[in-house]
């Protein structure tokens, strides 16, 4: 369950057909922010995305549906003084409608005195590389031969079943504004997600996702999720407490996308972060470089400029253990007198894509250094007891181990992390060399992460 | 609408379909937000469109537009029964769906004022109002964050059985959360959600600010004067919102057949629940569980599910028994058994999955003071914060917000962040008396990919467990270095 939805997917699909052209689309933002101006707003950006997507789910080593969209969806923003409204609707004959009513609200709407108008345009914006490939368009006449070769590596490497999802389309984003923008940028997504049980009780998972048909690979992502499933059995119980933890980049990109999200300007600024307060100040260990990526090659989530037509850059946000940046568009920028980062959001700026650059250790050598410790392989259902001290529980999810004098001994169960994020940040003590690309159900922003090994994380398991 | 829709499924039938079902669906939402007395969002969506989702003989395929033309239906269609024989690739078995009665009906939540015609201008006015009280009275609160949504659902849908129904649900919302702080006593966050369908009349009656107002007072309480919990086991009263919400997690989610035959196993998972569990004891004999749409007003209100059923109330656990599972036509099938009308899709392009409506403990017998005297030494834990359990829904944790201690069956003074961290069967097993009036609390539960969010209740009574041991918060971290 949860208390707001905030799963979008990460990538959006376009119809090639014609109706739906680049052309098209720019004409129709166009004919809005025509519309916006004539009715006497100080400006207005249109922000249409249009797509083609599949998804085939799987259970039980069967595919138990596959799923088609052909959508189009349309997002305005005006700005009347020191209002802004935002409305969106799906239907291509009712933008001038749309903004229409847009505009009748800003009459009641009240002054929001952070408000800054929209930024001037045309800006130049390099294109992001191998944000699109043809091939992963082809592939959606093979979905289930793709799936099928990724439930075969699962079971060849000990799972018994297997359930998931592959999600393939491409689509396209087109941004209009009053102020000289005028840009679109067509992108491609492909993910898979298995997760693997052996023995009905016992699980792991295996993710693999790209904007590149070549880069994807659903074998990795079911070999990775049976082997976890196989070693998972025999599950002991281990005493609650302090232990140093393994994270599996699956993890990383849970934990770490949620430090990410706390470095929104919006969120600071609002003081519902843990890093309230803290733009300067030392919250991790040396070793913590956590970059915003939204240029990142071959990945979901990456783009070139942002809702606001800011062109998209690689933000630092975590250098060596301090806080040097937050994440604005240029509402926040400017409340923080600053420059935005290119992650607009037009009320709140978000992340793009979380990468944690990589350290020094083979992922032998960092679960070597563990003498008493936990790798937990996956999790889910982080949530707060208190965002703006960073007090949270994480529940751990399929294979979990406990290690020895870095080795592997037995899989346990029944844990859950519950801890606070600061201290987690000021306990990483290794990464591992290699970054893994990781976006599934439970980890919204898309991310590239290393093993991360955190010293002393706070264990609980139930009490009766 | 309805030929359209008539065309869909047509479509569907002389492709070679078995079964096909069309659902046009009109989402329309508009919501205001006050973050520290800042109006950041002002704004609406609209959200319309038709699905079709197809059956085969062993097969399923599933396609959404939003381009409502004849020939656009047709492609939809046309993909869907594509996919639906490419997907009887990896499927050996047929699928049977439940025969059920097809039903042509309209029925529309009439309200005296349709909330999403409400000004913008006056729901503003009504966070604003809520801000500036919170403003007033002497307690520091960093942040402040409002938001009210009014929404509209109106739907047809109509399968290749002949069934045909119209339903129009509108429904007001409201989100709040607040960071109080207390000068060296630190901070505690509570967030809190109101909804039900029904109109604009529907918020008026909850009094949102003096809601509000006593909740920030009552937090800088037991920041205040709130000690830690005790070591030792105790009995704990736990208050209706926190029942509501372990019965949700532990009872509701558990029972959706879909789960428990592993469809959704990458994503909300699995459940500890087997289908030979029906009438297995899960509990102690007080426990009730029932699961129900048809509660007037309620968040998770309808009278017909997305495929086409009659609702009606689900009782889930029955006196400690586990008693019926939560199903669609697909999955009762499986069981020889009707769809108890638990399909639900948020959107029009979400195809429709086993969900809850309105979960609730049902009441016992004894007041809250009756309850209370029975307690020589303990907690009564009133609201939460954090909550989570594992994808079986076995292990589970919720932090405490608003808890007090019990002596002699009086409350006492506060008591700071208990945690309760149990199993499943160790919670409703020891239930041992459970309080006369029950009360509902809104949520959006999350399910199925892509996610789809649904309004539900979730409630009860108080409810009384023995002799139990409670955890304590991490310590908080107090290292600034600097940079």
């Amino acid at each position: 369950m949860l208390s707001l939805v905030s799963h979008l997917l990460r990538f959006r699909l376009l119809d090639l057909g014609d109706n739906m052209s680049v052309d098209y689309l720019k004409e129709l933002g166009n004919k809005a922010v025509k519309k916006a101006l004539s009715l006497g707003v100080n400006d207005v950006a249109v922000m249409i995305h249009s797509g083609r997507r599949y998804m085939a789910r799987f259970a039980n080593n069967q595919i138990t549906i596959i799923k088609h969209w052909n959508e189009t969806n349309i997002g305005i923003r005006i700005r009347v003084g020191k209002k802004i409204v935002v409305g969106s609707t799906l239907n291509i004959a009712e933008v001038e409608k749309t903004v229409e009513r847009l505009v009748s609200i800003a009459k009641y709407a009240r002054e929001n005195p952070l408000l800054t108008p929209l930024p001037e345009g045309p800006f130049k914006y390099t294109p992001v590389e191998k944000l699109y490939d043809k091939k992963v368009v082809e592939a959606s006449d093979k979905i289930d031969e793709l799936v099928e070769r990724a439930i075969s590596a699962a079971l060849e490497n000990g799972a018994e079943r297997c359930a998931g999802q592959l999600s393939l389309g491409e689509g396209t984003r087109v941004l209009v504004t009053s102020t000289g923008v005028e840009a679109s940028e067509q992108s491609t997504g492909i993910s898979i997600t298995v997760r693997a049980f052996a023995d009905n009780e016992y699980s792991g998972t295996g993710v693999s996702c790209s904007r590149t048909l070549s880069s994807f690979n659903p074998e990795k992502a079911g070999e990775k999720a049976g082997k976890i499933a196989r070693d998972s059995k025999n599950l002991r119980d281990i005493e609650p407490g302090k232990y140093d933890a393994v994270l599996d980049p699956l993890v990383a990109a849970d934990l770490l996308g949620h430090v990410l999200g706390a470095a929104t300007g919006l969120s600071v600024l609002m003081k519902s972060s843990f890093f309230t307060d803290k733009l300067g100040q030392k919250v991790g260990t040396d070793i913590v470089t956590i970059v915003d990526a939204s240029r990142e090659p071959d990945t979901l989530g990456a783009r070139s400029f942002d809702d606001e037509g800011i062109p998209t850059q690689n933000t630092v946000v975590i250098e060596k253990g301090v806080l040097k940046s937050l994440l604005h568009n240029t509402m926040t920028a400017k409340a923080f007198k600053t420059n935005s980062t290119g992650n607009a959001g037009w009320i709140a700026p978000a992340p793009t894509v979380l990468k944690v650059l990589p350290g020094d250790f083979n992922e032998e050598e960092l679960f070597r250094e563990v003498k008493k410790g936990i790798y937990i392989s996956n999790n889910w259902y982080t949530r707060f007891q208190n965002i703006r001290e960073g007090i949270f529980s994480t529940v751990c999810r399929d294979g979990v181990f406990y290690i020895e004098d870095g080795e592997i001994k037995y899989a346990v169960k029944g844990l859950r992390i519950a801890d606070s994020f600061l201290r987690l940040l000021n306990n990483i003590a290794a990464l591992s060399k290699k970054l893994y690309h990781v976006h599934w159900w439970e980890t919204p922003i898309p991310s590239w992460v290393p093993y991360v090994l955190v010293k002393e994380v706070n264990f609980t398991k139930t009490l009766f | 609408m309805e030929d359209l829709l008539e065309y869909a499924v047509s479509c569907a039938i002389e492709k070679g379909a078995k079964y096909a079902e069309a659902r046009y669906q009109v989402s329309l939402s508009d919501h205001v937000s006050l973050v520290n007395g800042v109006p950041l969002g002002v704004g609406f969506s609209s959200a319309a469109g038709i699905s079709v989702r197809v059956f085969t003989e062993r097969g399923v395929g599933f396609a959404a537009t939003n381009e409502m033309t004849r020939e656009s239906i047709r492609e939809i269609v046309e993909e869907a029964y594509k996919k639906a024989k490419v997907s009887e690739k990896l499927r050996k078995k047929p699928i049977n769906l439940t025969e059920e009665e097809a039903y042509r009906v309209s029925y529309i939540l009439h309200v005296k004022e349709n909330p999403v015609e409400i000004s913008l201008e006056e729901k503003l006015g009504e966070l604003g109002e809520i801000d500036k009280s919170l403003l007033e009275i002497k307690v520091q609160l960093p942040s402040r964050s409002l938001h009210l949504i009014t929404s509209l659902s109106e739907k047809i849908f109509h399968n290749s059985e002949g069934a045909m129904i119209y339903s129009k649900i509108p429904r007001v919302a409201l989100f709040a959360m607040f960071i109080v702080n207390v000068p060296g006593k630190g901070t505690a966050m509570r967030w809190i959600q109101l909804g039900e369908s029904g109109g604009w009349e529907n918020y008026k009656r909850w009094d949102v600010v003096k809601r509000a107002v006593e909740e920030v007072k009552t937090i800088a309480k037991v920041l205040e004067e709130g000690t830690a919990p005790p070591k030792e086991p105790v009995d704990v009263i736990l208050g209706p919102e926190l029942v509501g919400i372990i019965v949700h997690e532990s009872c509701g989610h558990p029972s959706e057949l879909d789960r428990i035959w592993g469809r959704e196993g990458a994503e909300a998972g699995e459940s500890y629940m087997k289908i030979d569990m029906l009438g297995k004891r899960i509990g102690s004999d007080k426990v009730t569980i029932i699961d129900d749409p048809t509660i007037p007003n309620s968040y998770g209100f309808y009278l017909f599910d997305d495929e086409g059923v009659k609702a009606r109330p689900r009782y889930l656990f029955k006196d400690g028994l586990i008693n019926e599972f939560l199903m669609n036509r697909e999955f009762a099938a499986l069981l020889n058994k009707k769809s108890n009308a638990a399909a639900r899709a948020s959107r029009f392009d979400r195809e429709p999955i086993v969900r809850m409506a309105n979960t609730y403990m049902a009441p016992g017998d004894l007041t809250f003071e009756e309850m209370l005297r029975e307690v020589k030494k303990g907690v009564y834990i009133k609201s939460f914060a954090e909550w989570n359990i594992c994808d079986r829904r076995w292990y589970q944790r919720y932090g405490g917000l608003e808890a007090y201690y019990i002596e002699n069956g009086e409350i006492k003074h506060p008591v700071r962040n208990p945690f309760i961290e149990f199993t499943t069967e160790g919670f409703y097993s020891k239930v041992e008396a459970v309080g006369k009036e029950v009360e509902f609390f809104a949520a959006t539960c999350g399910k199925g990919n892509p996610m789809q969010g649904v309004p539900v209740w979730i409630g009860g009574p108080h409810v009384l467990i023995r002799n139990v041991k409670l955890s304590v918060a991490p310590p908080k971290i107090s290292f600034t270095r600097p940079g």
